[in-house]
């Protein structure tokens, strides 16, 4: 008797079974994925860094609008007055405020030569000969670019990696 | 463009609209980071140079390398942090509207007030005086104000202001009479029983027991703004005679 060939396919009352399709699924999904994953990838853009340079950085700036600030440290400034006991509870906070702004500007100026104890510790703990590899470290790293215009542009020194926007 | 030479502490140094800082001056007190606090005035350029942009005296504090230009104008432009005078020009069910002077009205949480909740709102009416504070201020919106200290939650002084005269001076002027020891407020208060607040906007309100002493107070303010204090004491002493 000829022997009946087999099949070699699966049927197709097979192919529809659930954990069949769990697999093709799989497949599909992955395919989709990559593809997405190129398309990203192709939008990002990168601009050749040897053709643009940018500018020898000097200060960093900070930006203060407010006149009141700038004096801070050595006025203090009350906004409401009363005298001679026009108005009792006006001159009691004015010179409250007044008393606590000298506090702060005190506190501040011990803080600016103190030491915290965290620091402190980490000073002795470090030895001589590992202070002075560290320092030598420090100062031949370059300094963080800065310009003082108001939008600074951060050129990417690692050779033209595309940067994420943040969300 | 001229550029500055720094002399002397002591000299006052006027600059124009214009003027280069120079590099040199600029770095004498800053550490290695080269950090460097703007205030206004001045304004860095293109060519990473740092130029005056308003007329008035370079000033210059050490702590926190600040530098600015000390100018008057009466047109107020709004910074976060500073105590201002307004008044009620609108009402919205979250908002009052305020004009504070500057180029658009500021608003100011209905909720923004000591101890006041949903339940308990205070009821302010249009053309009421509010002293507050402002707790946002930038260029592309309108203002936020507040009626209370933001660290403690009391109101420390601001809120509404009953009574009293308000007159509208220069801003140089008001940052002047913030200044607790200010020689024409004690002056004044040695005389008269009055109080007052001060809106770094350029306005001050005065109230006082009665208006003889208001008008009185109000023209001494007004008349010191370009006085040194030998003639400002001169001229509260004429102005109490004449009372």
């Amino acid at each position: 008797m000829a022997e009946i060939p087999h099949k070699t396919t699966l049927s197709g009352k097979l192919l529809t079974m659930k954990f069949m399709q769990r697999q093709q699924e799989q497949e599909t999904r992955d395919k989709l994925v990559k593809e997405q994953k190129r398309i990203v990838t192709e939008a990002h853009w990168v601009i050749d860094q040897a053709t643009v340079d940018l500018p020898k950085p000097k200060f960093q700036v900070d930006y203060e609008p407010s006149f009141l600030q700038m004096n801070a440290t050595e006025r203090s400034s009350v906004g409401r007055m009363s005298f001679q006991k026009f108005n009792s509870a006006v001159e009691k906070s004015a010179s409250q405020t007044a008393g606590e702004q000298q506090l702060e500007r005190e506190l501040k100026r011990q803080r600016q030569s103190e030491i915290s104890d965290d620091e402190m510790a980490k000073e002795m703990g470090r030895s001589n000969k590992a202070k002075k590899t560290k320092e030598a470290a420090k100062s031949s790293q370059s300094k963080k670019p800065t310009t003082n215009r108001r939008a600074p542009p951060k050129p990417s020194s690692g050779g033209g990696k595309f940067m994420k926007p943040k969300e | 463009m001229a550029s500055i030479t720094t002399e002397e502490e002591s000299k006052l140094l006027i600059v124009l609209p214009g003027d280069q800082l120079p590099e040199s001056g600029l770095m004498e007190d800053s550490s290695a980071a080269h950090r460097l606090t703007l205030g206004p005035g001045l304004a860095p350029m293109d060519d990473d140079s740092i130029t005056a942009v308003k007329a008035g005296i370079l000033k210059h504090n050490a702590v926190g390398n600040r530098w600015w230009v000390e100018s008057n104008q009466r047109r107020y432009v709004a910074a976060q942090g500073e105590s201002i005078i307004g008044v009620v020009t609108g009402k919205s069910a979250e908002h009052y509207k305020v004009d504070i002077g500057a180029s658009q009205p500021a608003l100011l949480g209905v909720l923004a007030f000591e101890g006041a909740t949903k339940r308990n709102k205070p009821n302010h009416n249009i053309g009421d005086l509010l002293y507050c504070r402002v707790s946002m201020a930038n260029k592309d919106m309108e203002a936020e104000l507040e009626c209370m200290n933001p660290t403690t939650g009391k109101a420390d002084g601001f809120g509404e202001l009953k009574g009293g005269f308000v007159i509208k001076i220069s801003l140089g002027l008001a940052r002047r009479l913030l200044d607790p020891k200010n020689l024409v407020l004690r002056l004044l208060g040695q005389h008269i029983p009055f109080e007052m607040a001060v809106g770094t906007n350029g306005k001050v309100w005065v109230n006082s027991a009665s208006t003889q002493h208001t008008i009185l107070i109000c023209n001494a303010i007004r008349n010191s703004e370009y006085l040194n204090s030998g003639e400002c004491s001169a001229m509260v002493k004429s102005l109490v005679e004449k009372m």
